[in-house]
């Protein structure tokens, strides 16, 4: 399967997981859930998704430590990120900046809609 | 305690020959510290106005500022806990709304569209709250970089498009030709412009009229019927809205206050817009003030005669030489508007 329609949501609030799941699925992707950091990476690390849709703040592994990780690894290093947070994007610019992330999307303040037009426009379909 | 600390206070007491009221890190005999509130009252000769001596009091309001402190922590800590329940609610209404779940039928679309805009509501209120705890526990950050104040104007006043057009109000900008980079914080900067433009927007009837006006102040020139300081930029938004009842000009810029004529006729404010405003263009060492009725005389035959509806100017100066940077751990949001690209 071509990567570029399959995404990875890391999400430890399981409303906004499924909120996401069903609208990108809907959209035509195929979605991979985890619900903290540390299945995120195992998943990650296996089904090379084409994007990972990752939260910050969860129990266990974080969003932090899981794009540390991620980005140690010769395919990790350059998949595409966006993080979907409710931590002020203002607050964190250093971890966009050296990790790489492609876009910072405060969960509060963007629609669904929203966070589908960055996934196609990243990801080109 | 700062040379500031210093300067402001002889300056209160020499020059101004007010009474000083400031907060003092004290020590106490044993050598614990404690937070003192200080009133300190000059004297003077009647003859020649000298300064003969001055009487200080104080009062330990340690306990005050750890109560305050703690009442802050708290508001930071739930708005942001707040957040994640408000974007499930936004996110499957959304849904609901686009149709993903089937077809609505009108009632249901009504009242779907009636949660969904309270929704927001609460998002842009739970935002503002976090940035008045941030304020409040002084741990914004201000960074401020070489900054085209007229770029920012036009992303602002694009941002609000929508709003102004649903309103058909006529906006005007207009930007002096030579306008230097601003040595300011765009994020708080746009703060600043959103508010003020979002409250003119809001407080003017359909139709109405705005100016958005950023210009160059020489030191001496007269902006808004002040002499200004120091060469500055002047950043002018008027309307020819609601304006603000002359008994309650003095309270505008109090933190959950909001006029009586505009909470008639908008339920849809949070009374902390302007608060936050003051605040940062305090922290950046620049000056707020208002008209209202405004002085730009929008030439409204529909209001003319009457008392209300003649508009306000808020008038905002910035120093050329730009914002004083603040170290701090924390940065204000700019989300105040739902859904923005």
């Amino acid at each position: 399967m071509e990567n570029n329609k399959k995404i990875l949501i890391v999400e430890d609030e399981a409303p906004l997981r499924n909120a996401l799941r069903d609208k990108l699925t809907r959209e035509g992707f195929v979605v991979l859930e985890a619900k903290n950091g540390e299945e995120g990476l195992e998943v990650a690390l296996r089904e090379h998704p084409g994007l990972i849709l990752l939260d910050l703040l969860m129990p266990g592994m974080t969003g932090f430590q899981l794009l540390a990780q991620l980005r140690k690894d010769t395919w990790g290093k350059d998949v595409k990120v966006i993080v979907i947070s409710n931590l002020p994007k203002e607050d964190n610019d250093l971890i966009v900046a050296q990790q790489l992330v492609f876009d910072y999307l405060n969960k509060a303040d963007h629609t669904l809609e929203e966070v589908c037009a960055r996934v196609r426009l990243l990801l080109s379909v | 305690m700062s040379l500031d600390f210093y300067r402001s206070f002889w300056e209160t007491i020499r020059v101004n020959k007010k009474v000083f009221i400031g907060e003092i890190m004290n020590r106490k005999k044993n050598g614990d510290t404690y937070i003192a509130r200080a009133k300190v009252s000059p004297f003077f000769n009647l003859e020649n106005k000298s300064l003969i001596g001055f009487v200080g009091a104080e009062e330990d309001i340690t306990k005050e500022k750890e109560v305050d402190r703690a009442k802050s922590e708290f508001v930071s800590l739930a708005s942001h806990q707040l957040r994640t329940p408000l974007s499930t609610v936004n996110w499957y209404t959304e849904m609901l709304l686009t149709g993903d779940a089937g077809k609505l039928n009108e009632e249901q679309r009504k009242y779907l569209e009636e949660a969904y805009k309270g929704n927001q509501r609460m998002v842009v209120l739970v935002n503002a709250l976090l940035n008045v705890s941030r304020m409040e526990l002084g741990t914004f950050v201000v960074e401020p970089e070489p900054t085209d104040v007229v770029l920012l104007a036009r992303s602002v006043i694009d941002e609000q498009k929508p709003q102004t057009e649903a309103k058909k109000i006529k906006l005007s900008e207009k930007y002096a030709k030579d306008l230097p980079l601003i040595n300011a914080d765009p994020k708080l900067l746009r703060i600043v412009f959103q508010n003020l433009l979002s409250n003119s927007v809001k407080y003017t009837p359909d139709k109405g009229k705005i100016g958005f006006d950023i210009l160059v102040a020489k030191k001496g020139d007269e902006v808004g019927g002040k002499k200004v300081k120091e060469d500055s930029i002047a950043i002018v938004v008027s309307d020819s809205g609601y304006g603000i009842p002359a008994a309650q000009q003095e309270k505008i810029f109090t933190k959950l206050f909001r006029a009586d004529n505009v909470r008639e006729k908008d339920t849809d404010g949070t009374g902390l817009g302007l608060y936050i405003v003051k605040a940062i263009v305090d922290h950046s060492g620049g000056l707020i003030w208002f008209e209202s009725p405004s002085s730009a005389a929008f030439d409204d035959k529909a209001t003319a005669g009457k008392e209300e509806n003649k508009g306000t100017t808020f008038y905002v100066t910035l120093s050329l030489s730009g914002m004083k940077k603040k170290e701090g751990t924390k940065a204000l949001t700019s989300s105040y508007t739902y859904g923005k690209q």
